[in-house]
């Protein structure tokens, strides 16, 4: 499929990624307030941006959507904070430990919860998460029950201090740019291939002899490990973890990011962040007489309602707008209310199957 | 022997108000394939609303019956003015459901306030019933729980089995287009339904609201073993509800009893068990 | 299908770069404050010694306020108005009121403004709101939390921002002032544990209660009120039959209290807010009949007020804490409920715990601005600091200051609840302790005596 997008459109692709990427680089030095803004506001966005983007990811390629991702972010930024405060575990050590086990525990998951698929699986992965968090509360002596583990020193690496706001900000971007260069890669490997296939068509790809169940195991063990990176980089941001990190209302705020930013475009996930974090720290300002929680509830539902693409898809929709309001007509085809990954494989499904 | 009887008891009238509570929710699931995540945030209003209508009326039967009657109507709103339009995406409708749960929780705690409140139980169900075995007593308000369950139970089975309107909603839960085909108004079908559900949850808040008390993060707790409940027992059947329910209250109660630290990991332990072993459920359909 | 996910390729990428372009452009030009690029030091603000967690870089300048000369003050105040202690924090809204207008709404001739913003209990959120009140707001006073683990964590948090005084609202977790204490977190009450340390003493020697059970949500407040309460019981030689901690969350404590041990003297209970409304009735029903001893908010206002049916079994439960009964004969305490009743007359008939705490912790601060002189800001407040650690003042629950650790150490009040046939319960007084000491422990979950 990604064969078929020409050249022009793809060096268009990485010009704007580069002028982006740009952007986000100078931002630290051009911003007023940085310590509001770079730690605050940048920070928090990245690695939202980069737990959200497991979502959307895992939700696209193979229209599973998980309200679990934060118990693997959870599993990794709770083993760091065991290891290397609680203990004394090199970071250069721990770090890696944490990420494979945070992987690790996705795909045990994994091997339950994608025998299931659709808002079942959602239900799934929501009590998965609650299951987590009752665990993280248990387990006292492991992760300081309710009060959690604080103090957090930040780690020395490579001569670069991570208690240094630009430092911790540049590692920051650094992952989140390589997690979306790496979901974007995926795509357009056989793997990646494969999945759509898997999303599309599961009863076509298992006849022709893939294993639907490894592969959806697969992705969903790859979401689990872009989670357990945000994890880390959450950990360093709050400077210590605690059960109330992994409640479901953040695991809502995972959601509503994804759905704000707009579940078809991962690097949506990270206009979504921005947006929530934005929202999350001015919503008390006097000119706004709606109440924080009621605000972000309205917003999400007139999104799903009426901008089901995000923000990402906001220019798409003001277009198709524009054009069926001058007349010239659209296919059916271009309705976005079909555009919902997962939807597609429902819609494409149920009208081969009529013929 | 008798803290082991108590226990019991505890563990199946508190199935019974999952049952209550759970079973709207697998209702509307089996006729809609709509999963209502805002149906935790109904069970609490319904409690708000039963008290309120109780300060009122002095009458608890009222108070139950106004909950279930609002939350109907609040269901069915939510239904026509949401949901209706997009109903055939499983994923965006449960979504806009969060959504409007969050709108309600905040809502709710900006009318009620953070206060907890409970409704009074009524005079002729204060008290305990004398078993007369084994020295057990126990408080009759829960036993009418238990009673309640079980009719509204034998009530939505007979309704279910035994009506034309059932049957119509046996049939949508296999061929939804069919049925539509066949000339029936499903619309209207789908309105009763969902108003049908939506009453229940409203319902079993009042019921469960004079058993224990409602505060911001009772929707939470009740959506969530709501949702564990039709995990365990199946989605979209009545007795799998009632499995599920009974199952979860007795493995949460004897963990109360007897292990109390580990009562709610135990809970979602048994839910992992089942799925690891059959991923639809004790009676649910094969996905 | 591929037109359709092409477009969506070359939509994504001009939308991130219309927005992200947009952005930029909005923060250069929302420099209002002139105070451009480079503000405030980029590195951090000391060594990573002994486990302080810090702030990632320093922190921006701000512009400098000219001291007291009617030049506004602002307060940043973080509140748990969402989450389980909603009612509370509510109360205590109202007993800040109060002060302002005690102080009307300018202290030492600079007029207050505060920004409220709300948390939900949780710390990391709790922190949040306080970088924004300090970072983008640019405060330098913080009151708040309500919660224990929000009271850790901005304690924590003040040490990064030494600028910033910090005034705990209610919080009452131990580790906040017991270890390593932060120098700009003052707190004017005493804390979970200390509030059932002479209620300890008191069970074992006064009423005669030598054989118990304990019973109490599995988190750090809990830990440290039955931990104070145990410490104390054992010393006086007491014993515990069983402890029993529930999951946070449950509300239904009925197979708990099937599984008492029947041949205790008594129990002793810690939970609050809508689990002691559960707990209460639920005693009643399943007929639980031995003497309860109550933590500090198993019945306190909130609770005996509340519409469930906790009037049979609160009746004569023993319970301690840092604030008076409603029916104590203390003359500035019946003048400030009163005060509190003509304010107020749709809230409750006497200020909740937490909301007597916010009164004094929140007047505590203004007096302590006002005798320095409205100086906080241009010595990075710390003259106020100075002062506040010297400030000694009569509250309306006695008289208050603080130790070394600027935690204070003020009276519990022993009381018990009594049915003297009105509404509500009523509470009585029955013993106090003065000038009580923090402990030496951060009590976790203990399964028998220390």
């Amino acid at each position: 499929m990604s064969q078929l997008i020409d050249t022009k459109r793809r060096r268009t692709n990485w010009v704007a990624f580069g002028i982006v990427l740009a952007l986000l680089i100078v931002f630290p030095f051009v911003v007023p307030r940085p310590q509001f803004w770079v730690v605050s506001v940048g920070l928090r966005s990245l690695w939202l941006g980069i737990v959200s983007m497991s979502l959307i990811w895992l939700a696209k390629t193979t229209g599973m959507l998980s309200l679990g991702q934060l118990t693997f972010w959870g599993v990794s930024g709770y083993m760091v904070a065991a290891l290397s405060t609680t203990g004394d575990m090199h970071y250069g050590l721990s770090l890696p430990l944490a990420v494979l086990a945070g992987t690790a525990v996705g795909f045990l998951v994994a091997l339950i919860c994608v025998r299931t698929q659709g808002v079942y699986f959602l239900m799934l992965t929501l009590a998965v998460s609650q299951l987590g968090y009752f665990l993280v509360l248990q387990a006292a002596s492991l992760t300081g029950g309710f009060e959690g583990i604080g103090g957090i020193r930040r780690p020395e690496l490579f001569g670069l201090s991570f208690n240094d706001r630009n430092v911790l900000y540049f590692v920051a971007l650094a992952a989140a740019v390589g997690c979306y260069l790496l979901c974007r890669y995926i795509a357009r490997t056989p793997f990646g291939l494969a999945l759509e296939g898997v999303r599309d068509s599961p009863e076509r790809m298992q006849a022709l002899g893939y294993n639907v169940y490894w592969y959806r195991v697969a992705a969903f063990t790859f979401s689990s490990f872009l989670a357990s990176i945000s994890g880390v980089l959450a950990l360093f941001y709050h400077g210590r973890i605690t059960p109330g990190a992994v409640d479901m209302v953040r695991s809502v705020d995972v959601l509503i990011v994804s759905v704000l930013g707009g579940i078809g475009s991962i690097a949506g996930a990270f206009l979504g962040s921005t947006g929530l974090t934005i929202l999350q720290n001015f919503s008390q300002h006097p000119a706004i007489p709606v109440r924080r929680l009621t605000l972000t509830g309205v917003i999400f539902v007139l999104v799903l309602l009426f901008f089901p693409g995000g923000i990402v898809g906001l220019s798409d929709q003001a277009r198709r707008a524009w054009t069926r309001f001058r007349g010239r007509g659209e296919t059916s085809d271009d309705d976005p209310e079909q555009e919902e990954p997962g939807q597609e494989a429902a819609g494409t499904g149920t009208a081969a199957a009529r013929g | 022997m008798r803290q082991a009887l108590t226990i019991g008891l505890n563990g199946l009238t508190l199935a019974a108000l999952y049952f209550l509570v759970a079973s709207g929710l697998t209702l509307i699931f089996g006729m809609m394939r709509i999963v209502n995540l805002a149906h935790g945030a109904f069970y609490l209003l319904g409690g708000y609303v039963g008290w309120s209508v109780l300060q009122r009326s002095e009458s608890w039967g009222l108070g139950l019956v106004g909950a279930a009657i609002a939350i109907g109507c609040v269901g069915l709103l939510m239904y026509e003015v949401l949901l209706r339009r997009i109903e055939k995406e499983d994923m965006r409708v449960a979504l806009v459901t969060i959504g409007v749960s969050l709108i309600m929780a905040d809502q709710m705690l900006l009318s009620y306030g953070g206060v907890a409140y409970s409704l009074r139980t009524p005079d002729w169900l204060r008290g305990a019933f004398d078993f007369g075995f084994a020295g057990l007593v126990y408080p009759r308000g829960r036993l009418f729980t238990l009673v309640l369950a079980i009719v509204v139970g034998i009530a939505l089975w007979a309704f279910i089995t035994r009506t034309r309107f059932g049957m119509i909603i046996r049939a949508g839960v296999d061929d939804r287009d069919m049925v539509s085909a066949t000339g029936i108004n499903v619309r209207v079908v789908f309105a009763a339904v969902f108003f049908l559900g939506s009453a229940l949850a409203g319902l079993g808040g009042a019921v469960g609201g004079t058993t224990f008390s409602l505060s911001p993060g009772t929707d939470i707790e009740y959506l969530l073993y709501s949702l564990i409940v039709v995990i365990v027992g199946g989605m979209g059947s009545i007795t799998g509800v009632a499995v599920g329910a009974v199952l979860v209250g007795l493995v949460s109660q004897f963990a109360l009893g007897y292990i109390p630290a580990w009562a709610s990991i135990l809970t979602f332990a048994l839910m992992i068990l089942v799925l690891a072993v059959r991923p639809q459920g004790i009676l649910g359909r094969a996905a | 299908m591929t037109t359709r996910l092409g477009r969506y390729r070359r939509g994504t990428a001009k939308q991130v770069v219309a927005v992200l372009g947009a952005s930029a452009l909005l923060l250069a030009a929302c420099n209002t404050d002139g105070d451009t690029s480079l503000g405030g030091e980029i590195d951090d603000t000391g060594g990573d010694t002994g486990g302080d967690a810090e702030e990632p870089g320093g922190t921006d300048e701000e512009p400098v306020a000219a001291p007291g000369d009617g030049e506004e003050l602002v307060i940043g105040r973080i509140s748990a108005l969402e989450g389980a202690f909603a009612a509370s924090a509510e109360d205590g809204e109202r007993t800040v009121q109060m002060v302002l207008e005690e102080f009307g709404n300018e202290v030492a001739g600079r007029p207050i403004r505060t920004i409220v913003e709300s948390s939900d209990t949780t710390p990391e959120t709790a922190v949040d709101r306080a970088r924004k009140l300090v970072e983008q707001d640019g405060v330098h006073i913080i009151h708040g939390p309500l919660s224990g683990g929000e009271g850790a964590a901005l304690a924590d948090y003040a040490k990064s921002v030494p600028h910033v005084t910090f005034v705990d609202a209610a919080s009452g977790g131990t580790a906040t002032t017991l270890a390593d204490p932060s120098d700009n977190y003052f707190r004017w009450h005493s804390e979970g544990a200390m509030w059932t340390s002479p209620l300890g003493a008191y069970t074992a020697e006064e009423l005669g209660y030598t054989n118990i059970a304990t019973l109490a949500e599995d988190y750090a407040f809990p830990h440290s009120q039955v931990g104070g309460f145990l410490e104390s019981y054992c010393a006086a030689g007491g014993e515990v039959a069983q402890t029993f901690w529930v999951p946070l969350g449950e509300s239904d404590y009925s197979s708990v209290i099937a599984s008492i041990p029947s041949d205790i003297d008594a129990m002793f209970v810690s939970v609050g807010g809508s689990d002691a409304v559960d707990f209460l009735t639920q005693a009643e029903e399943f007929g639980l009949d031995v003497p309860i001893i109550g933590g500090s908010i198993l019945v306190t206002e909130d609770v005996l007020s509340s519409e469930g049916d906790v009037r049979a079994s609160s009746d004569g439960i023993v319970s301690s804490g840092p604030i008076p009964p409603a029916t104590a004969e203390i003359p500035e305490w019946q003048d400030f409920q009163q005060a509190y009743r003509d304010a107020n007359p749709d809230a409750f008939d006497t200020p909740t715990l937490q909301a007597v705490l916010y009164y004094n912790s929140f007047k505590s601060l203004l007096l302590a601005i006002e005798e320095n002189d409205g100086v906080v800001e241009e010595d990075d407040g710390a003259s106020l600091r100075e002062t506040m650690s010297n400030l000694t003042w009569d509250s309306p629950i006695g008289s208050l200051q603080l130790n070394e650790n600027r935690q204070a150490e003020t009276s519990i009040f022993i009381y018990d609840v009594v049915d003297d046939g009105d509404e509500d319960l009523g509470t009585r007084l029955i013993n106090t302790a003065e000038g009580v000491q923090q402990g030496t422990e951060n009590w976790g979950r203990l399964d028998g005596c220390p």
